[in-house]
């Protein structure tokens, strides 16, 4: 039995081998990018207001899987949750020659079901935290959020949007995992870059940043660009050939999970619950433009939070090269901190829309013809 | 066989297999010890579960909140002093509370020093068309961040380091988190170390079979496997302790004893801190 408390050293406490691995540990760390938010990192009255968001959430699974899983919630969750903390545990072979963690939140969605997933990645998450040091304790609920909500539920939405009425071991499943995957992870680099970006807006004392320091034109590409390159790539790799081999070695608990009745019309359903997930992204934008306009002059804001760096003008431009998608091209260079965040959020909104757009495209072009659905599976 | 040198100095890399047991092993000594020390007869460690979780997540909320940069690096002095007072090697509490997370929020935080604007202290010289300046607010900025992470860190630290972790689970029933989610917590963190030990040896299995180097498709064609036989465990598993667990008795209703409590010490301890607490609030106000 692995449990640590089996074993017992008593007496003194001699200088721990633990020193040199945590070190090891950390060494390793150093070199991925940050995913959790630990504590101080954002204001307590965000971390409050994603306690707010992620609570109706987990009430909702939980009712949902009370009735599905009934007297076997308890261990069936804990060791849901075990799995998920074991798989965030993994270094991922990265194309590159690096490694990343994966967060897995996909891959337990789809073969253990979305609910089940949000579960087991904030149980994990919340571990991490309470015993590991992992991210923060006041960011549990940030953190839960965007990684045990959104990750999963993004995910799995679009998995179920690709992957249409396909048979559950075709390859269309594998690539519609891979696309979920890709978005969902995407999809929190993104939230935790806004988090973290508008802290330096709403919380600084002459123009002294009191929580993370970096506005959002240097966090969102900062947490986007590992996202979409290193850990985009970690999910994936794990999310598709996770995926292969329970389709292999597991076919059972796919096509279980297929024949459940509420299968029957899964799309529209799911369509809503990734609108609902945007808008709960969009009063980010707005509340940051409508504070920045209401309370701050232009001048007092640029004074504030411009952090426009004196002689770095130039640099900006490098910081935005690599996502010149996301940056509006006719904003003027003049443009207000708080323009420019609109101008960030508008078209994240937009990116999100281009993909929602990419995916019902990719759903029309896999459409299997009429008697050809049989064939599917391979 | 001739090595080229890429290849050589590729193979000096960790390899994944190696960092994840790594990883894991680390993990695994890192609970170990924390439980080790929350054994050892100590002043923190004596104090009643809840009431520390209690006051501890004040602390945390006042360590959040406050501005004055000199009441966070007193805050976090204290806090310090703290671990020492209750007899948790310095060496640990440094690794804890120094070298992990405030470490990498240095790093994060190094090239603020030069993005945020303010009045240059301090000119380091150019980079082609772009000056390398340090500015008032950019060490204000920088040294706030650092010292608001290191003192939640510490506190956090010190927390799991003098508590049980059966006892912190209990003491969440203070904060009306449901029976449920307390066993559910409980029962992951007692499973965790199952999966870890397998995906340890899964690892370990493959570090001892492999020689030379393997191709990228296989490494993740392996990868994926492993993931997927963990689900699998872990599902088989929870149908097993599920079984386990009926056989016991268990019919779907979570039942726990509590058998803390509070003595006079521990509510001297709480309101001890709450005072000293609110008061390091309300300098902060008053400023």
């Amino acid at each position: 039995m692995a449990d640590p408390l089996g074993q017992k050293p008593d007496g003194a406490i001699t200088p721990s081998p633990w020193d040199e691995a945590a070190a090891r540990s950390l060494a390793s760390e150093q070199e991925e990018p940050a995913m959790h938010i630990p504590d101080g990192y954002i204001s307590p009255a965000t971390a409050l207001a994603f306690y707010g968001a992620v609570l109706p959430f987990w009430w909702a699974a939980a009712q949902r899987l009370k009735r599905v899983l009934s007297g076997q919630l308890v261990p069936a969750l804990a060791l849901f949750s075990a799995f998920t903390f074991a798989v965030m545990m993994f270094n991922v072979p990265v194309p590159g020659g690096t490694t990343a963690h994966a967060v897995g939140g996909t891959l337990a969605a789809v073969v253990l079901g979305p609910w089940a997933a949000v579960i087991a990645v904030s149980v994990a998450l919340i571990i991490q935290a309470l015993f590991f040091g992992d991210g923060g304790i006041t960011a549990i609920g940030a953190n839960c959020f965007i990684l045990g909500v959104a990750l999963p539920l993004t995910g799995y939405g679009v998995y179920r949007l690709v992957s249409g009425r396909s048979d559950p071991l075709s390859r269309r499943r594998l690539l519609a995992a891979g696309i979920g995957a890709y978005l969902g992870i995407n999809l929190a680099g993104l939230l935790v870059g806004l988090v973290l970006g508008i802290q330096p807006i709403f919380w600084s004392e002459d123009g002294r940043a009191l929580y993370s320091p970096y506005g959002l034109r240097e966090a969102v590409p900062a947490l986007l660009v590992p996202h979409l390159t290193i850990a985009g790539a970690a999910e994936v790799i794990a999310t598709v050939f996770g995926l292969a081999y329970v389709q292999r070695a597991h076919p059972e608990l796919l096509e279980r999970r297929a024949a459940t009745p509420r299968a029957a019309r899964p799309a529209r359903r799911w369509t809503a619950v990734i609108v609902a997930l945007l808008a709960l992204l969009s009063p980010l934008g707005l509340l940051a433009s409508g504070s920045a306009w209401g309370e701050w002059g232009s001048g007092e804001l640029a004074q504030r939070v411009g952090y426009v760096p004196r002689g770095l003008q130039e640099l900006e431009s490098l910081w935005n090269a690599p996502l010149s998608g996301y940056t509006l091209p006719w904003m003027s260079k003049s443009a207000s901190f708080g323009e420019q965040a609109l101008a960030y959020i508008l078209s994240a909104v937009v990116g999100v829309a281009l993909i929602f757009a990419a995916t019902f495209a990719l759903r029309i072009l896999l459409r299997p013809h009429q008697g050809q659905q049989a064939g599917a599976g391979s | 066989m001739t090595v080229s040198p890429v290849r050589q100095r590729h193979r000096k890399r960790k390899s994944f297999v190696e960092r994840t047991i790594t990883g894991v092993s680390a993990a695994v000594e890192q609970t170990v010890y924390s439980e080790t020390y929350a054994r050892q007869d100590g002043f923190l460690q004596r104090v009643d579960p809840r009431a520390k979780l209690g006051l501890f997540v004040l602390a945390l909320l006042v360590v959040g909140l406050v501005h004055d940069l000199a009441l966070l690096v007193g805050l976090w002095l204290a806090l310090l002093g703290l671990g020492l007072a209750t007899r948790l090697p310095f060496k640990v509490i440094a690794l804890r509370t120094m070298l992990g997370v405030p470490l990498f929020a240095g790093v994060v935080a190094l090239p603020a020093l030069f993005l945020i604007d303010g009045r240059p202290l301090l000119s380091i010289g150019s980079l082609g068309p772009v000056t390398l300046a340090v500015s008032d607010r950019a060490i204000l900025s920088v040294t706030t961040f650092l010292c608001r992470v290191s003192a939640s860190v510490t506190l956090a630290a010190l927390l799991v380091l003098t508590t049980r972790w059966a006892d912190l689970l209990k003491a969440l029933r203070v904060f009306r988190v449901p029976d449920v989610f307390i066993v559910v917590l409980g029962m992951t963190y007692r499973y965790v170390f199952l999966l870890l030990r397998l995906t340890e040896n899964l690892f370990l299995g493959r570090a001892s079979r492999t020689v030379g180097t393997t191709s990228a498709g296989e490494q993740r064609r392996w990868v994926g496997a492993s993931m997927g036989t963990l689900v699998s465990r872990s599902l088989k598993l929870s149908n097993d302790v599920y079984a386990a667990m009926v056989a016991r008795g268990f019919s779907g209703e979570v039942r726990t004893l509590t058998t803390f409590r509070m003595r006079d010490e521990d509510w001297l301890f709480v309101s001890l801190g709450v005072v000293l607490l609110g008061l390091a609030w309300l300098v902060d106000l008053s400023r």
